[in-house]
């Protein structure tokens, strides 16, 4: 039985379909991140689930009882916003004792309930700070503590990272990956960043258009994308406009030959593969190096080839000492290609 | 080449200090005069007063009709204050918590006063009343009075609430508050009020400001049959025994009210008041 489960629910504002006959099972323990562009319907189904939006149709259950009538406050969840929205009045501490005292916590149980919150993120020493005495990530960590301290029996995170530097974000992903495990909180994570949305869950629904249009492990759907939307999503990915050969294999010059099982010759269609998928060979396509960027661990090199321009992601450690403008040859690991109809 | 520095954009020291200087005087000047009028004994063609006196003060406090009129416009001007609290915050805390749609329709009806002069508001009311006799016998009454005070006074209140609940994210702070099992009772006591309670001072002391000072209202609903301090001295300034010395005393004095009343605002919540008046976002 799902921890969680959504059934084709819809949601509509005016005109606009924000959701599309959602449906999506989180099972107990596990994080599932909403992955997809602004608009696409992921926060929705999120206020859906928390009950702050109410779904024009479909059902939501919460361990096979139905939900989807209940209001906010009677469904045992905790809540990351992306804003953080902490009480400006309250203290750090206050306000993660918020949750306990609305909830009628007996008084002797709520202030080692804080303190051992506080020592979970990290801030035991800030306990008696206002939230405008903290920085940006400590505030979001007393929002996590806060949404954690009443036991939810659900997490939900909206885009709880968006609003914090490149360092604090990853700091603080990894922290709430390692506490969410640790506690076994079942939890539904939206995100638009899809680094985040790989690092952190255990399974990621892409959505579009207010449907999940691809859904599993990050590993899987990573390497083998089903949709195009999902496979240019799920990172930068290279895709090139290309035509099935009268013998039935699309080729790229020398970057890679497939066979297509199904697809007329003569159709076209569009084959994509992330850019640590290409490697340099002398006898592969030829191109001509238009940028190379350090970008720490890797180094991009984006080639100018016949078929467009290719992203080729190196170790930088191995990667050759090449310059702007220098011809240089490609070739795609054949696994990683994915084809789709043009 | 010499590079400037910024600050002299903004104009040599000398001439930045003269036109503080000349708002400072244009502000201070008339409070100044009045001061000195409200001290005088005769002022006549000279910079100064030719004496001093403490006797118009004295007279003033200890003028029955005086008291009288200070005592009835601040009964009017903290039930109006009072009854807009209560009439203006639960609409517009729903506008933002639940239903934004109701918002420009309060907004709309906040414009009113500021486009239509007191005037021919207090003039329209009374006209209005008069239409139906169950409306009838609310004419030239306190009571009339003191609902078209709420319609002429409510829109300062409302600005100054709105902006401050605007600036607080309080529908983002609700909603959060509902997540973690908190009712609407407990999120309006320990969320809502503590984080607009600024906006709600100085909306009210904004109210009162305007109530307290207003002429036209009192003077066409009702008349003389509920003197308030602006009739009071009107009637002053008029006639063979006019006193404008006791005028001056009077305006004194609720400028002194207004003011005590404004610093106590300000200094309890220093920070948020920019934020408040100008509709800026702290974070």
């Amino acid at each position: 039985m799902w921890q969680v489960e959504i059934e084709s629910v819809t949601r509509q504002f005016g005109a606009t379909l924000a959701l599309d006959g959602v449906s999506l099972g989180i099972a107990e323990g596990e994080m599932v991140a909403l992955l997809g562009p602004s608009g696409c319907g992921k926060t929705t189904l999120l206020r859906c689930v928390a009950g702050l939006s109410r779904p024009d149709d479909g059902t939501i259950r919460f361990a096979g009882r139905d939900v989807t009538d209940l209001p906010a406050r009677q469904r045992d969840v905790g809540m990351v916003f992306q804003s953080y929205a902490l009480f400006p009045n309250l203290t750090a501490a206050g306000n993660v004792a918020f949750p306990l005292e609305a909830r009628s916590w007996p008084s002797g149980k709520v202030a080692p309930r804080v303190k051992e919150l506080m020592a979970l993120v990290g801030l035991e020493r800030e306990a008696s700070r206002f939230p405008h005495e903290l920085s940006g990530g400590q505030q979001q960590r007393v929002a996590l503590a806060r949404a954690l301290a009443p036991r939810p029996s659900i997490l939900l995170l909206d885009e709880p990272l968006s609003a914090l530097d490149a360092l604090t974000r990853t700091d603080l992903r990894d922290q709430i990956r390692q506490i969410q495990l640790a506690l076994g909180t079942t939890a539904l994570y939206v995100t638009h960043d899809q680094a985040e949305a790989l690092a952190v869950a255990d399974r990621i629904g892409v959505m579009e258009a207010g449907r999940v249009v691809e859904l599993g492990p990050p590993a899987e759907i990573y390497r083998s994308p089903r949709s195009r939307f999902g496979a240019a999503f799920l990172g930068a990915r290279n895709a090139l406009s290309l035509t099935i050969g009268s013998d039935g294999w699309v080729r790229c010059g020398g970057a890679f030959a497939l066979p297509m099982r199904d697809g007329r010759p003569g159709s076209p269609v569009v084959a994509t593969f992330p850019p640590e998928s290409v490697a340099f060979d002398p006898e592969g396509l030829p191109g001509r190096i238009r940028l190379v960027s350090f970008r720490g661990a890797l180094t991009r090199f984006r080639v100018a080839t016949d078929h467009g321009e290719i992203d080729a992601d190196l170790l930088s450690t191995a990667a050759p000492a090449l310059q702007r403008d220098e011809a240089v040859g490609l070739r795609v690991q054949a696994e990683m290609i994915r084809f789709y109809a043009d | 080449m010499k590079r400037r520095h910024p600050e002299s954009l903004a104009g040599p020291a000398a001439l930045r200090a003269s036109a503080v200087a000349l708002i400072a005087l244009f502000t201070v000047a008339p409070i100044l005069a009045t001061v000195l009028y409200s001290l005088a004994t005769v002022w006549r063609h000279r910079p100064l007063p030719d004496g001093y006196t403490l006797a118009w003060w004295w007279a003033t406090l200890s003028d029955r009709d005086f008291i009288a009129a200070a005592g009835r416009s601040l009964l009017l001007t903290l039930a109006t204050v009072l009854l807009i609290n209560l009439l203006v915050l639960p609409p517009l805390y729903w506008s933002h918590v639940r239903n934004p749609r109701i918002r420009p329709l309060l907004q709309l009806a906040a414009l009113i006063p500021f486009v239509l002069p007191g005037i021919v508001m207090a003039a329209a009311i009374n006209r209005f009343v008069g239409l139906w006799p169950v409306t009838a016998t609310l004419q030239a009454t306190p009571l009339l009075l003191l609902l078209s005070s709420i319609a002429v006074s409510f829109s300062a209140y409302l600005w100054a609430v709105d902006s401050a609940m605007r600036s607080a994210k309080i529908a983002t702070l609700c909603e959060a508050a509902t997540t973690m099992g908190a009712g609407p009772v407990y999120i309006l006591r320990r969320v809502v009020v503590p984080n607009i309670k600024h906006g709600i001072a100085i909306g009210s002391l904004l109210a009162f400001a305007s109530v307290i000072g207003e002429l036209a209202l009192p003077r066409i609903i009702t008349g003389s049959a509920f003197e308030t301090i602006p009739l009071w001295q009107l009637r002053e300034m008029r006639g063979t025994d006019a006193d404008p010395n006791a005028v001056a005393v009077s305006s004194l004095l609720l400028l002194i009210l207004l003011f005590t009343i404004a610093v106590f605002v300000i200094r309890r919540g220093r920070a948020g008041v920019p934020g408040i008046i100008f509709g800026v976002d702290k974070g």
